[in-house]
């Protein structure tokens, strides 16, 4: 039985618009387990980035609960989800979001540095490997606007694995890349899922929910289909592509 | 149309800019118009004053003995004199109010008369009119005298001679145009007629007894220029002393313009030093809206680029620019105007203790609005230069998406340090951006480097080693005594007491230094001016050349002898009591002395006018001065009658005091300004970074950072700028406050304004700019907390 990272309950987001309120996801039961690499699949204005969200603290429920080691994070206060960021989980943007005036090695490690649990020389020896392991090493004191998009995206999945966290959350991650760029960023969340990394990601690529080993389908706000898969090799890449077809299809994807 | 929609709807969303403008020319605007007003009023109150009290254009101040029949009926007949008025005046040795606060010398007392025609009302807010007259032990004194020595009316004043005291009740404050001022030394009172003549008479009797009582007996002589007389005052002046006799004699005279330019000297140096404060900060207020219009318009990029898409040119958005601005910049400035109207009616009522006089006048709207119409018309010119950015907005790169933001590797950067994250964060956020700051960092240096001259201005007031850089004397114990005609006899007495004094202080503790001086008003080349005289040529701080080595040679105050045209080497005349020499300039020097129009020489020199010449002061600084007390009741006990001794601690200048006073409330005026602008500029700088960061502040918040954590970075960011901006300002401050404030305090006698640099001569702007940009910055990224995770989600 697979350890759970996180669970939440009756989860809701509502948002106030002309005088009303539009219910963005509701009541939403759902578990992230431990090793998962967790796909949230839907189509657009589903709710997908919303869930992934609400999930991570990053934006506060409406109602519901979300546990994570036995604490309610809806209602923890700033610095205990502050601290919850830094420390239990990472993020991956689908715009990227690295700090502009810090280069890449910098990028890497301010959150472990933040962190102040590991010390300055820990963490710059994990973000060296953390750099050799995404190949951006060469690069490391460059500035983001010196990189191209694929190489912000690996440096980004170092910052997120810097504070070794329970588990990523990545928001459409190859969304703003090229085809060869998704692939590569694609590759390296499946080897650090394979290396015990736990992953919850949104998307809408069906290419990059190939990758997962549980997809969730949400529609109008409610997670209406589930599918449990391998783990990913790549020789497996067609029959897996048919299967996940096949049950998007029957999601009416 | 289409562009007053566009100027409406930018004013409806950058509503902070707009109101940082308007604060900014509220400020500017209410300033100026006060400063003008206040500026056009003073002289004009205190002109209206000498009209109605026919005060002439000279007033002679002279013994009795010297003012003879002939030498009055000698200026009468003067072709450029039209009227010589004298009146008889008495000299008491010193005066002593019941609160214990006095002074020694130049106090002239006069039978009341019909020039003192206004008294100040109870509660000083004006004049009454009607001057009741004076009953027996009566007695009206002058404003300035009595804010010098805190009385109040119904205190009781006692008129010392040598022989007899007097104890008059003061009924009233006067108006005394001429010497009212706090600044002028000379001083005039009046009593009844009865008592005036029964004092009179007994001072005439004591002289006839005493020769020393005679210099109980004075005369004020009101000379007045012929109607056709096109001769300045101090033209007129001049002329006379050349060819009449008298003037040579007098122990003073004062012309209408120099009383003016004393009364004034005050008010005028510190509305200066506000209207150089307000240059600065129209200065600030160019930089601020300098920094709005650039970084609007490249936070604006898209918008600006659709406009132009849609068929504006650069043209109409410069205008865009200059209407929003311009409506900001007008509305703080009618505002400002309409605030100045209290500000003027009751600020002179502060000047008004220092020169005695009431000031009268409302706001000069012509002037002050023709200066304020030239500072818009120069922003004008200067927001259509800061705008003409928007000519390289592109259409098509801002439907693209607008210019992103694109950081370089910079020079000045440090490593993220693990240890000092905030502070190395905050430092790269600076770094990475310092151009942006360049606004801000001039804006601080600016504050810095004013408020140390400001700081550095009121520090002189207890620096005693710049206040004898700038000329004055530092003593411990001053003694002086009667002036007897010269001769021999009272050469070899005043030498003999001399030795005996100085033999009774080494008692006690040793001399440091000793100033055997004296001060005469001579003619120098026909002016009457100051002559300060000393035994001791090391004690004039001379500027330029040398101290006198030859008994041939003078100083000359160095402020007066720019404004007359002198030179080093020049030969002048300079007479005495009748008797003439020609002296040669050696050099110049500086002093307070009435204002710096003094010349000085060594006792050799006064010994070519006046053969026995013997200095009638001497001062003494002391190793010990705890022993100050002991020695000067010692030194009374030991001395004759005709010797007077001051203990300089003990007696604490009312005219020092109220300097202190006014040197730190412009101080305080000034940081409290400052302070304000401060805040107003942060705040424009820190919101419009706030706007341009917020992804940063989304990701930092992401990576865990608190909402505390943010803010300290953001403050410690604007604390990196206040530091740059202290570096710049205490380097300006150190090459330019001595020079600003000799050009400021120029009408004082100062041409050399010494700073004496201390620790918080530095510290004290620091901290508050430093302070105020941290403190404010905290305040402003407040907002961190409203910037949700959440606005980093693309869906």
């Amino acid at each position: 039985m697979k350890k759970e990272i996180i669970q939440a309950k009756g989860l809701s987001k509502s948002f106030a618009h002309n005088g009303g309120q539009i219910h963005v996801i509701s009541n939403v039961d759902v578990s992230v387990y431990e090793g998962d690499f967790t796909v949230i699949m839907g189509a657009s204005g589903s709710g997908k980035s919303t869930l992934l969200y609400a999930l991570s603290g990053m934006d506060r429920a409406t109602s519901g609960e979300v546990n994570l080691d036995g604490k309610d994070i809806v209602t923890m206060n700033e610095k205990e989800l502050a601290g919850l960021r830094n420390t239990k989980f990472g993020f991956i943007f689908q715009q990227i979001h690295l700090v502009s005036n810090l280069t890449i090695f910098e990028n890497i490690v301010v959150p472990g540095y933040h962190n102040r649990s590991d010390s300055r020389a820990e963490v710059e020896k994990l973000a060296e490997s953390l750099m050799e392991k995404m190949n951006i090493k060469e690069i490391k004191s460059h500035l983001p606007a010196q990189c191209s998009g694929g190489e912000q995206q690996r440096c980004a999945i170092a910052r997120a694995l810097i504070n070794k966290p329970s588990l990523v959350f990545a928001d459409e991650p190859t969304g703003a890349l090229n085809r060869r760029n998704t692939t590569e960023v694609l590759d390296l969340l499946t080897k650090c899922n394979e290396e015990g990394q736990s992953i919850l990601m949104v998307t809408h690529d069906q290419r990059a929910a190939l990758r997962a080993t549980r997809i969730l389908y949400l529609e109008d706000g409610k997670i209406v289909g589930e599918m449990t898969l391998p783990p990913y090799k790549a020789e497996d890449e067609k029959s897996r592509e048919k299967q996940v077809g096949a049950w998007l299809s029957s999601m009416e994807w | 149309m289409d562009m007053l929609i566009l100027i409406k709807e930018n004013i409806r969303h950058k509503k902070g800019s707009f109101k940082s403008i308007i604060c900014l020319m509220f400020l500017i605007s209410l300033s100026v118009t006060a400063i003008v007003s206040l500026k056009q009023n003073f002289p004009r109150s205190i002109r209206e004053a000498y009209e109605r009290q026919d005060v002439g254009n000279i007033v002679l101040n002279i013994r009795k003995e010297y003012c003879t029949e002939e030498g009055i009926r000698e200026i009468e007949d003067y072709e450029t004199v039209k009227k010589v008025e004298v009146i008889d005046a008495i000299a008491p040795d010193t005066y002593e109010f019941e609160n214990g606060e006095g002074g020694s010398y130049s106090f002239r007392i006069s039978a009341m008369n019909d020039r003192v025609d206004r008294l100040w009302k109870e509660d000083l807010s004006g004049y009454e009119e009607n001057v009741l007259p004076l009953g027996k032990g009566e007695i009206y004194i002058p404003r300035g005298l009595a804010e010098k020595n805190h009385v109040r009316v119904g205190d009781r004043i006692t008129l010392k001679f040598k022989d007899t005291s007097h104890v008059y009740a003061v009924k009233g404050l006067v108006e005394e145009p001429i010497c009212g001022s706090v600044f002028i030394t000379l001083k005039a009172a009046f009593i009844g007629r009865e008592d005036f003549d029964a004092l009179r008479s007994e001072r005439e009797a004591a002289a006839q007894k005493d020769p020393l009582n005679a210099a109980d007996l004075y005369e004020y002589v009101y000379i007045t220029k012929a109607d056709d007389c096109n001769l300045t005052d101090n033209q007129f002046s001049s002329d006379l002393t050349k060819n009449t006799k008298m003037a040579s004699y007098a122990s003073g005279l004062l012309t209408k313009s120099d009383s003016l330019h004393y009364q004034g000297m005050m008010p005028d140096i510190i509305l200066n030093i506000f209207l150089s404060f307000v240059i600065i900060l129209s200065v600030i207020v160019f930089v601020v809206m300098a920094n709005s219009i650039s970084s609007g318009i490249e936070m604006n990029y898209t918008d600006l680029g659709i406009l132009k898409a849609q068929g504006f040119d650069s043209g109409s958005l410069k205008l865009l620019f200059l209407g929003q601005y311009m409506l900001a910049e007008f509305i703080g400035t009618v505002l400002g105007m309409l605030c100045s109207l209290p500000v003027i009616r009751y600020l002179p009522r502060v000047f008004e203790a220092v020169v005695g006089t009431k000031i009268y006048g409302g706001a000069d709207i012509l002037l002050s609005g023709l200066i304020l119409l030239a500072v818009l018309l120069l922003s004008a010119v200067f927001i259509m230069l800061v705008s003409v950015k928007v000519g390289s907005i592109s259409p098509i790169k801002a439907v693209n998406g607008g210019r992103m933001e694109v950081y370089f590797d910079s020079r000045f950067n440090i490593p993220i340090r693990g240890r000092l994250l905030s502070a190395s964060l905050a430092f790269r956020q600076f770094s990475a951006g310092a151009r942006r700051y360049l606004s801000s960092i001039a804006i601080a240096s600016l504050f810095v480097f004013f408020l140390m001259t400001m700081t550095g201005m009121t520090d002189a007031v207890d620096s005693e080693s710049a206040q004898r850089a700038m000329g004055a004397t530092s003593e411990d114990i001053d003694i002086y005594r009667d002036y007897v005609e010269y001769s021999p006899e009272n050469t070899e007495n005043v030498l003999e007491q001399e030795a005996k004094i100085e033999n009774l202080i080494r008692e006690y503790t040793e001399i440091e230094e000793r100033y055997f001086s004296d001060g005469k008003y001579m003619l120098l080349n026909g002016e009457k001016i100051f002559c300060r005289i000393s035994e001791d040529e090391e004690t004039f701080t001379v500027t330029k050349g040398r101290a006198p080595l030859y008994k041939n040679e003078i100083l000359v105050g160095q402020a007066y002898a720019e404004d007359m045209g002198y030179k080093i080497g020049d030969k002048y005349t300079v007479s005495f009591k009748g008797a003439e020499a020609e002296y040669v300039i050696s050099g110049f020097m500086v002093g307070l002395l009435d204002a710096g129009h003094f010349f000085g020489m060594s006792g050799d020199g006064a010994r070519v006018l006046a053969e026995d010449y013997i200095p009638t002061y001497v001062g003494f600084k002391i190793k010990d001065p705890e022993k100050t007390g002991e020695i000067c009741k010692r030194l009374e006990e030991e001395l004759p009658e005709s010797y007077y001794v001051e203990d300089i601690e003990a007696m604490e200048s009312s005219e020092g005091e109220l300097l202190t006073v006014i040197a730190y409330a412009i101080k305080a005026v000034i940081y409290t300004i400052s302070i304000l602008f401060a805040l107003v500029v942060v705040s424009t700088v820190c919101t419009k970074t706030f706007v341009r960061e917020k992804t940063d502040i989304g990701i930092y918040k992401a990576l865990g950072f608190t909402s505390g954590n943010l803010r300290l970075q953001f403050a410690i960011r604007f604390l990196i700028v206040a530091f740059f901006g202290i570096v710049i300002g205490s380097a300006l401050s150190f090459a330019f406050s001595e020079k600003l404030l000799s050009m400021m305090l120029r009408s004082m006698g100062i041409v050399n304004f010494v700073i004496d640099y201390r620790f918080m001569t530095v510290f004290l702007p620091a901290a508050a700019v430093a302070l105020s940009y941290f403190c404010f910055a905290y305040m402003i990224a407040g907002k961190t907390k409203k910037v949700e995770v959440r606005s980093l989600i693309t869906e």
